[in-house]
């Protein structure tokens, strides 16, 4: 091996390493400097809203609390803090950091059919890696991602990995309006074919649950009032271990279940829903006035 | 264990470096072992089949030695026999029982077959192949039987072309085994430079299409046909970028250590006819039907309507070698007609003087128009390559045709501008090469300029990869 060659390596991997460096250090300037887009409402959600009403879930929790219709009701400030592809790992991790800021009155928290089953993966907080230094995450949080993805983390340019554009879009523009935050988006769109097969779902893991249990525990620990909901699914459900483990939980615990599933409190038709798992603007409409109508009965 | 993953990430450099290290009488063996393990990452018990294949055709390779005449022939019927028998069991039977118990009950008979509960080992039909390959080489005379059952062994496992190929020849691998590789500071660099073009075409553009395809495929009934217009142009470059992604870093992976696998894709959607493009399509592939299907049944060399069975038979064949469903016979009759159709054209081409018809053609022929309409039946057919079955690429076509003018299916701005300036890397590089454009950024002269290419696509696919650890498209044949 010519020395020549051996310098060529390492002039590229010290290349790499500051390349790398520099991207992150530029990108990290970018997150605090946001004006607009995501990464500027969540971070204004999360330390400046101070809401007393929090709404924390996937994309169900997103889509399905129409925050405007919940604050015109209870005249209390409300956040919505659903994610798109998480699960309660990423939830618990949001309340933890929501905490450090502000205490809400009031949190719910909702859960889907299957959210406790044997395929959860932990690697999923991906989207608050832009602003991991500022998230709530100790080492036993980050115990439960993968030793790769830590790997992976090393590099300062893949925390921004598919959130450049976003990012970097979100440093122009006009300053957004915080009245206008809310953090609920509608689903517009109705799809034409809808799956109605029998959801029967037995899979269970105890490490994803532990989180549930961990997010009863905060709230109590905390003074937060939690309520449970499990908002309206297209599809019928036979059984799912999820949903009852959550209801026996919440008994356990004295922590408000509301549940929407077979239509037991209100019928749904297909036109409220956008597909399977998700009710567009009319059904989500009709979903947070019945949800606020129950809220006085916890 | 798959390429894009960070396990390979600790597994390719702790076997380069190994393989460099170690006196060249202990090479095969390390070799050997580094691609069992790369087998045994998927499932190991399926190694076992692997095993049997290799034990049976090793000693089929050293026998056809020791006998003359016939008892040849039944040793090479024996060994094929043995490796299409296994590839039928586990790719091809619970197919075959499918369709003969949806017969019984067309026919209003109650029998019904019971289907066998097994998974396809990976790369079954690539190894496979290889292996033939060995012994009708051997059968031949174009190769020496190897002797060394260790040798031969990892002829057939060598792990980066062991799951996806490029299915290589005896003539071509088996040497450059026993021979001492040393390193090869220019072999390590191409062998680098090509993996990482290769991890970029997978990470950055195919896993991105992957998923707008995977969106509008399975719930093709909610989409618009515009949208799957798009999804069907998106598998396109998804399939190339999946599939040439993999062989450049199994070809780069081989490269580092000396060894040279086959090229495997030539640009192939710039070719202006279906016969240039299956001369640039998985050519490995290609070939393999040619030589061992397509001239022992005479091929071009034989009365007209011969010649254009042979041609149908080795496309049909070609697609039932993907899966074991009638998707893939229909896309394989498809690229068999089109190319039949070209070849009469072809020869009805030579026989016309200047008249009508000849001058229709010189317009067709004008090659950029040739490369977009090749590229547009190249598509369409893989409709049914994508498509879970015949119902589904039906349906999806007539959405195609009756509903194009509804609106598109984006995802958001960013995801499309991003899918978008992929394609057009991929597009631009492979357009760079085939015209000989100064755009070889990776092989400058200037040094700072190599450096940097390096630097950027290592940066674009840490800032645009998508880190899924999602497997290979051919990796289930």
């Amino acid at each position: 091996m010519k020395p020549t060659f051996i310098w060529r390596v390492v002039f590229l991997v010290a290349g790499l390493l500051l390349a790398d460096r520099l991207v992150g250090f530029f990108m990290h300037n970018a997150i605090q400097r946001q004006r607009n887009g995501v990464y500027y409402e969540f971070k204004y959600k999360l330390t400046q809203a101070k809401a007393a009403v929090a709404i924390l879930g996937s994309s169900r929790a997103n889509h399905h609390y129409d925050t405007r219709l919940i604050e015109q009701a209870t005249h209390e400030k409300t956040m919505n803090f659903g994610q798109d592809g998480t699960s309660i790992f990423t939830h618990y991790i949001l309340l933890k950091t929501l905490l450090r800021w502000h205490k809400p009155q009031l949190l719910v928290l909702d859960i889907k059919p299957g959210d406790f089953g044997g395929t959860q993966n932990f690697n999923e907080i991906a989207p608050l890696y832009p602003i991991i230094d500022e998230m709530a995450i100790d080492g036993d949080d980050l115990s439960m991602v993968s030793p790769f993805e830590k790997i992976k983390l090393y590099s300062q340019c893949y925390r921004y990995n598919n959130q450049v554009l976003e990012i970097l879009g979100g440093t122009r523009g006009k300053l957004v309006d915080t009245a206008t935050i809310t953090g609920y988006s509608a689903l517009p769109v109705k799809t034409v074919v809808l799956n109605n097969l029998a959801i029967n779902d037995s899979s269970f893991n105890i490490r994803v649950y532990q989180y549930f249990q961990r997010v009863i525990l905060l709230c109590r620990q905390s003074g937060v009032k939690l309520i449970v909901c499990t908002s309206p699914c297209y599809r019928p459900v036979v059984f799912d271990r999820t949903i009852a483990e959550v209801e026996a939980e919440c008994k356990r615990n004295g922590v408000g279940y509301i549940n929407y599933l077979n239509n037991k409190l209100l019928p749904f038709d297909a036109s409220m829903f956008k597909d399977e798992m998700h009710l567009n603007t009319k059904g989500a409409d009709v979903f947070t006035r019945d949800f606020i109508q129950r809220l006085p009965q916890f | 264990m798959l390429f894009n993953s960070v396990e390979f990430l600790i597994f390719y450099p702790i076997v380069t470096l190994g393989y460099f290290l170690l006196a060249q009488k202990y090479r095969w063996f390390w070799l050997l072992a580094a691609s069992c393990y790369f087998y045994m990452f998927f499932k190991p018990i399926y190694i076992l089949i692997l095993g049997v294949t290799i034990v049976i055709d090793y000693f089929v390779g050293v026998n056809l030695l020791k006998f003359q005449g016939k008892k040849r022939k039944w040793l090479l019927v024996a060994s094929i026999i043995a490796n299409v028998g296994i590839l039928a069991v586990f790719k091809y039977y619970n197919f075959f029982v499918g369709n003969v118990n949806t017969l019984f009950a067309t026919a209003g008979m109650g029998a019904r077959l019971a289907y066998l509960n097994i998974l396809l080992p990976i790369g079954l039909s690539f190894h496979t192949f290889q292996a033939m390959s060995y012994t009708i080489e051997v059968y031949r005379g174009n190769q020496q039987p190897e002797k060394h059952f260790g040798i031969y062994a990892l002829y057939v496992m060598f792990y980066p072309q062991l799951v996806a190929g490029p299915i290589e020849r005896p003539q071509s691998m088996l040497h450059q085994f026993t021979e001492k590789k040393t390193f090869n500071q220019a072999d390590v660099s191409d062998g680098l430079k090509l993996m990482l073009w290769g991890l970029f075409k997978k990470i950055v553009v195919a896993d991105r299409l992957a998923v707008y395809v995977g969106s509008a495929y399975d719930n093709y009934i909610n989409q618009t046909g515009s949208t799957l217009i798009v999804a069907t142009f998106f598998f396109a470059i998804q399939i190339y970028c999946d599939f040439s992604g993999y062989s450049d870093i199994a070809r780069g992976a081989a490269k580092t250590m000396g060894f040279d696998l086959m090229v495997n894709f030539r640009r192939p959607y710039l070719a202006a006819n279906i016969t240039d493009f299956w001369r640039r399509w998985h050519i490995s592939l290609s070939s393999w039907f040619k030589d061992y299907v397509y001239f022992p049944l005479g091929g071009n060399k034989v009365r007209l309507m011969q010649w254009c069975s042979n041609i149908l038979i080795v496309f049909l064949l070609s697609g039932i070698w993907h899966g074991a469903n009638w998707t893939f016979v229909i896309w394989g009759l498809i690229h068999g007609l089109v190319t039949i159709a070209h070849k009469l054209v072809e020869k009805f081409d030579e026989k016309q003087g200047n008249s009508m018809v000849k001058r229709l053609l010189l317009v067709f022929s004008w090659k950029p128009l040739a490369i977009v309409i090749n590229f547009a039946i190249v598509t369409f057919a893989w409709v049914f390559f994508r498509a879970g079955s015949v119902e589904q690429a039906f349906g999806i076509l007539g959405k195609m045709l009756l509903h194009a003018n509804a609106p598109v299916f984006t995802k958001t701005g960013v995801w499309m501008l991003l899918a978008c300036t992929g394609v057009g890397i991929v597009l631009v590089a492979d357009m760079a090469a085939e015209y000989r454009f100064k755009l070889a950024l990776l092989h400058h002269r200037n040094l700072a300029v190599r450096m940097a290419s390096v630097l950027m696509l290592c940066l674009g696919i840490l800032l645009f990869g998508i880190f899924r650890n999602s497997s290979f498209i051919y990796f289930q044949f």
